[in-house]
């Protein structure tokens, strides 16, 4: 039974059986289950949209902690992700801060120069406050928006200025608040002073100012300076003073005018000196100062810069053999270009001038000059040129050479003319000539070595002075080996020396002792004059008889002639006399007996 | 316009937010949020009056919500019909600080919409009578009363 029923169904229900076989082995398996709903999931989620849109919330429903876990497990790939938007936005926010920080320098290089900042100045000069808070207090920027007076007992608003459309809460709700906060701060911190005095709000500052009866809360847009809280300070306990009943009083304290007037003045807005400038227009006097400067300094530059090329200019212009023929200022060097004739020499050129020449014959007359001075090579010689006109003057020897240079100077180019208008020199002596015609004096003798004249031998100083200076024209002179003889000294000597002595047949010792000194001063003598003669001349006291003393002068004259005799003068330079008793005395006289000399020059 | 400090007064959840919240923007919340310190409303009640409400917490700490009462011109008392407890958070109170019983005041006794569970007896009312004798079954949720006790208490002041 049971099996017939198995074949029945077989029969029936095969086809469907293996359909349900199928559909249940797709389900099974996940991978081919996930193939086949994948192919209908987008369709399908659109339908579902379509059809609820709950479920399309649903889906796109953003759970923030899944955000927080995903950034933990994977933080680098999250600021990958970010780091395309908050790049650009950093950028954005560093551009607007060096903007604003260009601004600010640009208006403190502004202020630095301009009329009020020179009025600051003078203010802080005045005042002695320093320049900088002065600086600070009319550039910076503060608006005092909200200003609420609260009796501090209670928390209840007094009075309240400002615009109250900007406030979100109630003003009385807002006072309240701020009281129950300073309640709570001085609570939370157990301070026995005066509690919360300053709380920021964003942008926004609120200042809490105390005082004994009521407290004044300042809401503040921007940067305020302590001198406003001293304002506010001094407010506040001028409330006190003025208004004490008032703020006793809880009846008088909304709409009383006088207290509102008291704390309208705390409004202020302190502006930056740019919104002054925006509402008068800019201000150019800065700028107009910055352009006088640069306009001085540029008139300056360019006349100095007109001076110098005017002077390089004529400076090479008077230069004769260079012909200017440009000039120009390039990176602080000025450049000159021109013609330049290969003997001109540049004197104290400018340190920033270059001269760029190209060879050239000048035939300007002072080059011509200039040439033919080369070509005479003669100091003494005056050369001019005129309109090529060349004329010389001077002394010349007119030596052979000198007609080759006077041809040579008419073959110079720009030499139109030549003018020889030297005077001839004599030829000069030569010394061998001079000596020929002037011996040397003396014992003289000159020996030319280079261009010293070196003299040696014998001579009297005058005789070498003299002759020293006749031969100094042909040279220096050295005169340091010459023996100089006195022979004026030894000429008197001898002829104020005579030899006393009466002995007549030999000359004592003394005696010969002097004659030898005379004998000496005469030899030397004779070394410059061999033909020097000398004349001894004898005589006596004449005491005796006259026969006996002549006899005796003529003896002794004897004895002194055979001596110089056998000493070398030859007799013939020996001149002798006797002066001859005429009479006789009867003194001896020592000093009128002996041999007298004289040198015959 | 002259603007009056209003103090609630009452132990934590007995509902006084709540009654602020209603009275001052006709709201009610299911949800329960604690009051950190103090909340501030206020109300114009007519043209001469403003009621400056503060929603003070932190009665279980002694002496912590003493600053908030300072200057107030009238006291809400609030206790929880609910919780009987309640109310002896507000003799602690008048015991900390006497000088409350001089000022006038109301008393809610509040949550009056979830009458299963109200747990009153005539005894607290003598209680009550001690601090005030202006009570109001109140409920925040419903609003029942609410308005009229603040009302009577404008009253009162003026």
């Amino acid at each position: 039974m049971s099996n017939d029923r198995e074949q029945l169904k077989a029969l029936l229900l095969s086809e469907e059986i293996a359909q349900l076989k199928a559909l249940q082995e797709l389900l099974q398996n996940k991978q081919k289950f996930s193939e086949k709903v994948s192919e209908v999931l987008d369709p399908a989620t659109d339908l579902a949209f379509k059809a609820n849109p709950a479920f399309e919330k649903k889906l796109s429903k953003i759970d923030p902690q899944s955000y927080v876990e995903a950034i933990k497990a994977n933080k680098q790939t999250f600021i990958d992700a970010l780091l395309p938007i908050i790049g650009p936005m950093i950028r954005k926010s560093v551009t607007s801060s060096i903007r604003r920080f260009v601004a600010d320098v640009n208006r403190a290089v502004e202020m630095g120069v301009s009329a009020k900042a020179l009025k600051w100045r003078w203010l802080a000069f005045r005042t002695g406050v320093p320049f900088t808070e002065i600086v600070f207090n009319n550039t910076i920027e503060y608006q005092v928006q909200q200003v609420f007076l609260i009796d501090n007992h209670s928390g209840l608003l007094i009075t309240h200025v400002g615009q109250e459309e900007l406030l979100h809460q109630d003003k009385d709700a807002i006072s309240s608040m701020l009281t129950a906060i300073q309640d709570f701060v001085k609570d939370s911190m157990g301070s026995d002073g005066e509690g919360l005095s300053a709380a920021e709000l964003g942008d926004d500052l609120l200042w809490l100012i105390h005082g004994s009866k009521a407290n004044i809360a300042a809401v503040i847009k921007g940067a305020p300076t302590q001198r406003l809280n001293d304002a506010i300070t001094t407010t506040l306990e001028h409330i006190h003073i003025e208004f004490n009943q008032q703020l006793a009083e809880p009846n008088d304290w909304n709409n009383n005018v006088e207290l509102k007037t008291e704390l309208e003045k705390l409004l202020v807005t302190k502006t930056q000196s740019e919104d002054e400038e925006q509402q008068q227009g800019i201000n150019f006097w800065p700028w107009l100062l910055v352009v006088c400067g640069l306009l001085a300094w540029w008139g300056w530059s360019a006349y100095q810069h007109k001076v110098t090329l005017n002077k390089i200019t004529n400076q090479l212009n008077q230069t004769a053999g260079f012909m200017l023929t440009g000039l120009e200022y390039d990176g602080g060097q000025f450049i000159a270009t021109g013609l330049k004739d290969p003997s001109v020499e540049f004197k104290n050129l400018a340190d920033n001038l270059t001269v760029n020449s190209t060879p050239f014959l000048s035939l300007a007359d002072d080059i011509i000059v200039k040439r033919v001075k080369n070509i005479l090579n003669d100091e003494q010689l005056e050369v001019t040129s005129i309109d090529n006109q060349v004329t010389i003057q001077g002394r010349s020897a007119k030596d052979p050479a000198w007609q080759q240079k006077i041809t040579l100077i008419q073959q110079l180019p720009g030499v139109a003319q030549l003018h020889d208008a030297t005077q001839k020199i004599p030829p000069k002596a030569t010394l061998a000539d001079y000596l020929a015609n002037n011996p040397p004096p003396d014992k003289l003798v000159v020996k030319p070595i280079n261009d010293t004249l070196f003299i040696s031998g014998l001579a009297s100083q005058e005789n070498l002075t003299a002759f020293n200076r006749s031969i100094e024209q042909f040279g220096k002179v050295d005169a340091s080996q010459v023996e100089i003889i006195n022979r004026k000294e030894l000429t008197q000597y001898i002829n104020r020396s005579p030899l006393n002595f009466s002995q007549t047949r030999q000359i004592n010792e003394t005696g010969l002792k002097h004659l030898s000194t005379i004998l000496s001063a005469l030899n030397k003598i004779r070394r410059l004059n061999t033909n020097t003669s000398i004349k001894l001349t004898a005589q006596s006291d004449c005491q005796g008889s006259i026969e006996q003393s002549n006899t005796n002068n003529q003896a002794r004259l004897n004895l002194v002639q055979i001596y110089l005799v056998d000493n070398g003068i030859p007799s013939k330079h020996i001149q002798t006399a006797v002066i001859a008793c005429t009479s006789t005395t009867n003194e001896v006289d020592a000093d009128k007996i002996g041999v007298w000399f004289e040198v015959l020059l | 316009m002259k603007s009056k400090k209003i103090c609630m007064i009452g132990r934590f959840a007995v509902g006084k937010t709540s009654l602020v919240d209603r009275y001052v923007k006709n709201q009610f919340s299911e949800k329960y949020q604690t009051t950190v310190g103090v909340s501030i409303s206020t109300k114009i009640i007519d043209v001469t009056t403003k009621f400056v409400i503060w929603d003070i917490a932190g009665f279980e700490q002694k002496n912590h919500y003493k600053p908030y009462l300072r200057g107030a011109h009238a006291i809400i008392y609030v206790v929880d019909a609910t919780e009987p407890e309640s109310l002896q958070t507000l003799d602690q109170i008048i015991q900390d600080s006497p000088e409350l019983k001089a000022l006038p005041a109301v008393c809610f006794i509040n949550k009056a919409d979830l009458v299963d569970n109200i747990m009153w007896q005539d005894q607290f009312n003598t209680k009550i009578n001690q601090l005030t004798k202006h009570s109001y079954w109140t409920s925040a949720k419903t609003g029942d009363n609410v308005e009229a006790g603040f009302v009577a208490l404008s009253h009162l002041i003026s």
